[in-house]
């Protein structure tokens, strides 16, 4: 019975020296990190699918810019978004926002001069990068016409010539367009200076030079890709011919 | 007849000598503290109210000596010559230990008796990271920062993933799928990163806690939302 109260006596001592010792602990705490993986997003719709670069209007031309909505599938917001252009040839893109899982905007520039033909769009978000959707850049042929010729007074008997004082110009975005030259009046009297409806007796001539004319009521062609349009013109009055104020307008046509 | 006159005048006499003798008063004792520990805060001063100490010969001018740094008494009320009711002041981040305790009157000084002040270990894990949408072919990274306030002298802390399955990767559920790569992890911005299931270690003593984390997500990684949690561990 002594030892037990001895022994009890102990512990009560050693708790005592223990117990003021606690200790205050908080030594553990955790931090969590997150992140998503994108999916593989899905292009399913360009907003337009085409455009021609320029707009020429007396021969200045300027740039298009088109807002393009792109819809699709799995666009997560916050994800790094970039909209890719296949084979750009001049086709920039930029201010690409996201607005909701499916749609996407982004600005397309189409410089003047951008070479005709199909692009491949498609959508990297974050890494993953959709299938692909085509936008074509259309052909385009824009032509300032040469300048008006007066040959005066025509002396019977002798051929009238002149040229066009500023040549005419052609701005296309793909190469082998060409430029023909023509009587724009193709019903009665074609290819003839005309005064009141009566015509010359001589047929109109008409050239890219002096050397080569040939009738207005056929015309000719200039060479593939020209982008200067020389013009040479040739009249013969006869004796025949009333006197009078005599007019032929020519059409100039390119074509791609 | 006569002896009880001796004994009368004895009687007399020994009462003139007591009367005659100075009193001679007695320094206190102090037998006890309760309670005799506290605990002090990270930041601002911790009061123990009531703190009663116990012994002999307490009077009125009575004060509490607190030896070492961190700690000071005041007495609220001596409540009798045997008991003290005193306030016990710790100031913030006082250091850990005894301090000795006595009560001091102008009869004298007691002995000690032992104060304990609690080591505390406050360990504040660094904010949630969030990566966002990682980029499939690159590293995510972030970085954010914890604390730790203590004082006792001597610390480490320890961060790493402890989950039993996929230690240290990434993973998401609904289906199930882990990263190919494990998340790294480092406690400076010149570190070396580590493995999160490997861990890393802070320097001695550090009271701040930089947490910086990078994630590469590969091209076949699955996609969905990933989650690790990365456990922080003092070790005082």
């Amino acid at each position: 019975m002594k030892k037990i109260l001895s022994l009890v006596l102990i512990l009560a001592v050693v708790l005592a020296m223990i117990l003021p010792m606690a200790v205050s602990a908080d030594n553990t705490g955790t931090a969590g990190v997150t992140g998503d993986v994108p999916p593989t997003p899905t292009l399913d719709h360009l907003s337009q699918t085409s455009e021609t670069p320029n707009t020429v209007l007396n021969g200045a031309s300027k740039t298009v810019s088109e807002t393009l909505t792109s819809t699709g599938t799995d666009f997560e917001q916050g994800a790094a978004y970039s909209v890719n252009i296949g084979s750009a040839n001049g086709v920039t893109v930029d201010n690409v926002v996201w607005h909701t899982t499916a749609t996407i905007t982004a600005d397309l520039h189409i410089p003047a001069g951008c070479a005709a033909g199909d692009r491949t769009i498609s959508i990297t978000e974050s890494g993953r990068t959709s299938g692909t959707k085509t936008f074509t850049v259309n052909n385009y042929i824009s032509i300032s016409a040469p300048s008006a010729i007066s040959l005066g007074v025509m002396t019977i008997g002798v051929a009238k010539t002149g040229q066009s004082g500023t040549g005419g110009t052609v701005d296309a975005n793909q190469t082998g367009a060409t430029v023909t030259a023509k009587d724009a009046n193709q019903g009665a009297n074609t290819g003839h200076m005309l005064s009141s409806g009566n015509p010359l007796t001589n047929a109109f001539q008409i050239g890219p030079s002096g050397g080569t004319l040939t009738t207005a009521d056929t015309g000719f062609s200039y060479a593939a890709s020209a982008t200067s349009l020389p013009f040479y013109v040739s009249q013969t009055a006869l004796t025949d011919d009333a006197a009078g104020t005599y007019s032929i307008t020519i059409t100039f046509t390119g074509v791609y | 007849m006569k002896k009880s006159i001796i004994l009368i005048i004895i009687l007399v006499l020994g009462l003139a000598v007591t009367l005659a003798s100075p009193v001679i008063a007695a320094a206190p004792t102090l037998g006890g503290i309760a309670p005799n520990n506290g605990t002090p805060g990270p930041t601002a001063t911790v009061d123990i109210t009531g703190v009663i100490l116990t012994g002999t010969n307490f009077i009125t001018g009575a004060t509490i000596l607190v030896d070492g740094s961190g700690v000071s008494a005041t007495v609220n009320s001596i409540d009798s010559p045997t008991q003290i009711t005193a306030t016990f002041h710790l100031t913030a981040g006082a250091p850990a230990g005894t301090r000795n305790v006595t009560v001091h009157t102008t009869d004298g000084t007691s002995g000690a008796q032992t104060f304990t002040i609690n080591s505390y270990f406050n360990l504040s894990a660094p904010a949630a990271i969030n990566l966002g949408v990682m980029t499939v072919g690159g590293s995510a990274t972030g970085n954010s920062t914890g604390s730790v306030s203590t004082n006792i002298s001597t610390w480490s802390v320890t961060a790493k993933d402890v989950k039993a399955t996929d230690p240290g990767f990434m993973t998401k559920t609904s289906p199930y799928a882990k990263l190919a790569t494990p998340l790294q992890i480092k406690n400076s911005t010149s570190g070396i990163f580590a493995n999160a299931n490997d861990g890393i270690t802070y320097s001695s003593n550090p009271t701040n806690l930089p947490f910086y984390v990078s994630q590469q997500v590969a091209t076949g990684d699955a996609p969905g939302a990933y989650s690790i949690t990365i456990t922080f561990t003092g070790v005082p």
